[in-house]
This record gives structure tokens, sequence and C-alpha cells, in this order.
């Protein structure tokens, strides 16, 4: 059977561990419609999908230890068209994105995966780090009435760069060597759609106003040959519950498993009419 | 055989060595006392058991690198591309480096009048400099680090002019404000600085805060004109140069307590301007003076107030290449050898 690869990347948190989640439950489920549809239960990393789908289905907030190592997940899948291939979905941990970014280098077992023909992009929607200037902090404060006091000067470290900075730089370099690989298609999920959209904006209009230099890179900068699409994902449909011990219930949690049928708490939004479908993207990305 | 207990034992420090055993020198030495080893005790290192629970560290791939640029990798790019080459020069803390940083900081938030981002190989160095601008240092008015001493190094921009759907790379060189100030008595040394002379843009900043001070107001013009001096008899200007004259920190000057302050900085920098067209006016394609606000102290003034105007400026068609195209094409020789040569020296027009 003919392999397909598409990477998924984002910084720590960015929603890929609940997509995976969410897609392996509505592959499974076949309750909703979708573009691409499973073969078979047998995937590489079952045990790790079917835990993460089992939290998801109980409205419960992804642990963070699920997403601390590169997994390369495999789904035996087949188009509407009747194609069947094997889906190898290389997940590749926030800290390798970090390590790319900060250290200027990647393992050498990340290394093929990122070659990969389709990317798929993951940013949090609401956890974008803007980058914040004193000259503007000093007018507001001025305009409320606030003091602010400041400690000692903190020298600089790579990690502070805004999200818009770190992304445009993950995408220069899928373009040199060694992680060059010629044309690609770039999927850009913005993920936590549901906390997003009600600035009723399209997802590439969201991107431009959030992540001006990003945008403008998408726009100018990219290689030619690249194809780009922003989409809109909310994979959980609310605020999830936490683990511990005080984390107090969510209300949205709670109506997401009142829910009749778990695969419409996904929402995917493009620009047009908005769908369950959480394999647009790949499909998409698979063109 | 039978071994005298009494004979001194021989002994060598290079384990490959068997003379205790077989009386030669590995080295080859006939005389094995002539051997460095000969006669000192082997030292026994114990091995280091790998530490199972611990894995060594693979080292990882490189990736390209995001610091600013040295010399030769700007001349990459400079092979590579239309680019257009920036110098700035001023004394230490006029603010060569918040020009730089200031247009990459107003890149983050949208287009600089017709200039969209479009690339950098640098981002960690634009990073560096803009980072004590930003709150994530902590501090509690902007700031800029000094820059170290040492050859120029190159911060790369590449910007796309969305009115006319063109790319451009815009190259800043830094080079340490002293070391510019330091040809006024030294002409000879900007002879080492490459990118006076290869620079499309000269630009040469006046300190809006020296501007102010009664002390130094004066010293500013001597900077200004004394530094271009010392470049022209350097022979490290070319007609075909632009030429910058800034007022930075604009957002002081206007925030000076006393408004005659402000007006005479102002006053003061226009005789400068004035100056600068009459010495220099007919050694450089185009003198234009700006005044700027890259990163503004306190709550007055608006952040990269100015600098739309200098970007244009700065990636303006170079004359450069105006200069090389005006240029007659050569009547070709009438002997076949002549007609080669300008070919294999490389000055062959089109």
């Amino acid at each position: 059977m003919v392999e397909q690869g598409i990477v998924v990347l984002g910084l720590p948190e960015s929603g890929k561990t609940t997509y995976l989640a969410a897609l392996w439950h509505l592959l499974q489920a076949r309750k909703v419609e979708s573009k691409l549809k499973a073969q078979r239960l047998r995937a590489g990393e079952a045990q790790h999908l079917n835990e993460i789908a089992k939290r998801w289905l109980a409205a419960k907030k992804q642990e963070r230890t699920f997403h601390d190592k590169n997994r390369t997940v495999t789904m035996e899948m087949m188009s509407v068209a009747g194609d069947e291939f094997v889906l190898a979905f290389p997940d590749v941990a926030g800290e390798a994105f970090a390590q790319i970014w900060e250290k200027r280098e990647c393992d050498a077992d990340v290394l093929s995966s990122l070659t990969a023909r389709g990317v798929l992009l993951f940013i949090h929607a609401t956890d974008i780090k803007p980058p914040n200037w004193i000259a503007d902090e000093a007018k507001l404060n001025k305009l409320l009435g606030i003091k602010r006091n400041h400690g000692e000067p903190v020298p600089w470290d790579a990690r502070f760069a805004p999200t818009q900075v770190q992304l445009v730089d993950l995408l220069r370099c899928l373009q040199e060597p060694p992680l060059g690989a010629g044309p690609r298609r770039l999927a850009i999920a913005l993920s936590a759609w549901d906390l997003a959209e009600g600035d009723n904006k399209t997802p590439e209009k969201y991107l431009e106003m959030h992540l001006p230099l990003l945008h403008q890179y998408l726009n100018h900068g990219l290689d030619p040959s690249w194809v780009v699409k922003v989409y809109g994902i909310s994979a959980q449909g609310a605020e999830y519950d936490g683990d511990g011990k005080d984390d107090e219930p969510s209300a949205g949690a709670k109506s997401m498993r009142e829910m009749e049928v778990p695969s419409e708490r996904i929402k995917v939004v493009d620009g047009k009419s908005p769908s369950h479908d959480l394999t647009e993207p790949l499909f998409w990305l698979l063109d | 055989m039978v071994t005298d207990p009494e004979a001194p034992s021989i002994t060598c420090s290079n384990p490959d060595c068997r003379i205790a055993q077989d009386g030669r020198c590995v080295e080859g030495f006939p005389e094995p006392a002539s051997c460095s080893h000969y006669g000192k005790p082997m030292v026994i290192v114990e091995a280091t058991k790998p530490d199972p629970a611990k894995p060594t560290p693979r080292p990882g791939i490189r990736l390209p690198g995001a610091e600013a640029l040295p010399a030769a990798a700007a001349q990459t790019i400079l092979r590579d591309r239309p680019c257009n080459v920036i110098a700035l020069v001023g004394p230490h803390e006029s603010g060569k480096t918040s020009l730089i940083a200031g247009v990459y900081d107003m890149l983050q938030e949208d287009k600089v009048g017709n200039f969209a981002f479009a690339g950098s190989s640098t981002l960690h160095a634009f990073e560096r400099a803009c980072h004590d601008a930003r709150t994530a240092s902590n501090r509690d008015e902007p700031h800029m680090e000094r820059t170290e001493r040492g050859p120029a190094t190159y911060f790369h921009l590449d910007l796309a002019d969305v009115s006319q759907q063109r790319k451009r790379t815009a190259l800043f060189a830094n080079r340490d404000g002293e070391a510019y100030m330091d040809t006024q008595a030294n002409p000879d040394l900007a002879m080492s600085y490459p990118e006076l002379s290869r620079c499309d843009t000269l630009t040469v900043l006046a300190d809006g805060m020296k501007l102010l001070d009664d002390s130094e107001r004066h010293q500013v013009l001597n900077d200004v004109c004394l530094t271009i001096r010392a470049f022209e008899e350097a022979g490290q200007t070319r007609s075909w140069q632009r030429l910058a004259v800034v007022l930075t920190k604009i957002d002081a000057v206007r925030k000076a307590e006393n408004k005659a302050d402000s007006e005479r900085a102002v006053r003061h920098f226009e005789r400068i301007v004035a100056d600068v067209r009459d010495e220099f006016g007919d050694k450089f394609a185009v003198v234009q003076a700006f005044q700027v606000s890259a990163s503004p102290k306190g709550d007055v003034g608006e952040r990269g107030e100015g600098m739309r105007d200098l970007l244009a400026y700065w990636m303006k068609e170079p004359h450069r290449l105006g200069h090389v195209n005006s240029n007659r094409a050569p009547e070709p020789s009438v002997r076949a050898f002549g007609r080669l040569r300008p070919i294999a020296s490389g000055d062959a027009n089109g």
C-alpha cells in the first residue's frame, strides 16, 4: 500500500494531541461525513491513540506527558475516491520545535519526518505570544494610571521571541538544507478556534490580524512552489476538565459530554461553510 | 630464562611500546634514552563505564544559523539577489542599532509603507537587538546593547515592495560607533571598513539627546562633518551613493522641558544638514535629512516615527546600478584579440 506522509508541527500545547485524539475518535466512530476514512482499527501507536481518544471522549484535558516525545502514528486510510493508503503521521513534540529555534539543530530521527511533503502546522489561536514594547506599555500605563514596578533586567533568551518569529524561522528552515524538500503543501491549523471565532473573521484574516509578520512572510517570503491554506479547528468544542483535585468541573465539558454524537463537538472552518470533518486538512495536504 | 631480580625494570609511558619485553623502542630510537617516553611510568586511566540510565546525548544536525552575518556570508547574499547595503554611522549610543531593530519591530505589526517582510536569516540577531525595548527584558525604559568592537556584521531583511511586486534585500552593516569616530583622527582606518565604499546609502546619525545639551551640541556637528570628511579623504565614498542625515531620538527633543531648547535642537540639526549639503552635496548622488524616533523612551512620541520614509529611501533602486548602466559600451576593437579582452576581464556591458 502506498505510504503518504504528513508531518504535524507546532509549539508545545498548540493543540496537536487534541487534534489526533479527536481525529482517531472521528475515524473510528464513523458518525459524521469525512473525506478520508479509516480502513482498519490497527494503527501505529494504536495504544497511544486509544488513550488520548478516551480522554477526549470524557472531555478531559490531554496530559502534558502524552506529548513529550516524537511519535509516528500510522493509519490505514481510504479516500472518498476509493484510493487506499497508509497515512504516516510523524507527530513531532513541541520540544523538538524549540530545539530548532533556540539551538539551531534537530535530532537525526526527526529530520526525515520534517521532509514530508505535507506540513500540518498547529498554532493555538488564543495563546499567541506577541512582541510587547516598553514604549507602548508606558503609554497604556499612563492612560490607566498604573505604575509598574520593574525588577532586575532580564538578559535575552531565544525563547522570549514572539510566536510569529519562531514560526517564520521554522518555515525558513523547512525550505533550506538539510530540511528543504522542494515544493510542499502547508496547512495552518488555528486550534481552539471556538475561542477565536467570536471575532467573526475567517481563519486567514484572523492570522493576518494576530500574526502579521507570519502573514506577510506567507504571502511574500515563502517559496512560490509552496501552497498554503489556513484552517480554524476546534477539536474540543469547549474548555475540558482538568485532572487536578482543585480543578473545578467545566460547564463546557459537561455540555460536550451531553452531545449525542461526540464527533459533532468538532468544527473545521476554512472560509467556507464549517464542517465536523477533521480529515479535511489532511485530504487537502494529500491532494 | 632467568631474570635478574636486582636488574632495574624498564619502563615506558607509551602503552604501545614493548621495550621491556623485546628491547626495541616502538618510536624507532636506536638509543632508547633519547625517546621522550622512555623511563617514564605508564599512566593507566581507568575506562569509564557508560551509565545505562543516562544515555549520551547525540549531537543534533546543524540547521541554518540566525545570528548577524559576517562579511563573507553577506557577500554571498549580495551575489545572489538584488540587494541594498545600508551603512549606519554615528557615535556610541546615537541610535544605530535602534534604527535597525526599529524597522524589524515595525514589521512585527504590519507592512512599513510599501514594504512587507519576506524573510531574514538573522532572526536571533534582530530579536537580541530588540529585546531591551520589549517588556520581556523587564526594563522600565528601552535600552540598546552596545555593539561589540570588531569587524562589521550584517543584519539581513528580505523585503517585498508590494506596489511594484518585487523583492529586494536590505543588508544593514553594524559596527561599533567608536570605530567610525576614530577615523576623524586617522582617516586611513576607514579604508579597512568595506561597508563604507560598498553601501548604497551612507546613513549618518545626529543624536537628538546631545543636540539638547549645550555642552555637546557643537560636537554633534563636528562628528557628522568630520566623519564624512574622513571617509572621503580615505577614498571610501562614491558619487553614486545616497547620504541620509538622520536626527535620532526626536521624541526626546520634543519632550524637552523647555520648548525653546527643543526648537533650538531642531534648528541646530537643520544647520548640520545645510553644512553637509554645502560641503558634500556634490560628492553624493542625493543628500536627504530625516527625523526619527525608533524606540521612544517614556510615553511621548510614536514608536517608529519617521522610519517609514527612511526605509523607503534606503530601499530605492541603487544609483550604483544606474551608474553602471549609464556607462557607454566600449567601442568594439578592430582586432580580434582586442574584442576578447572586455569579456575575459568581466568588464563587458550587458
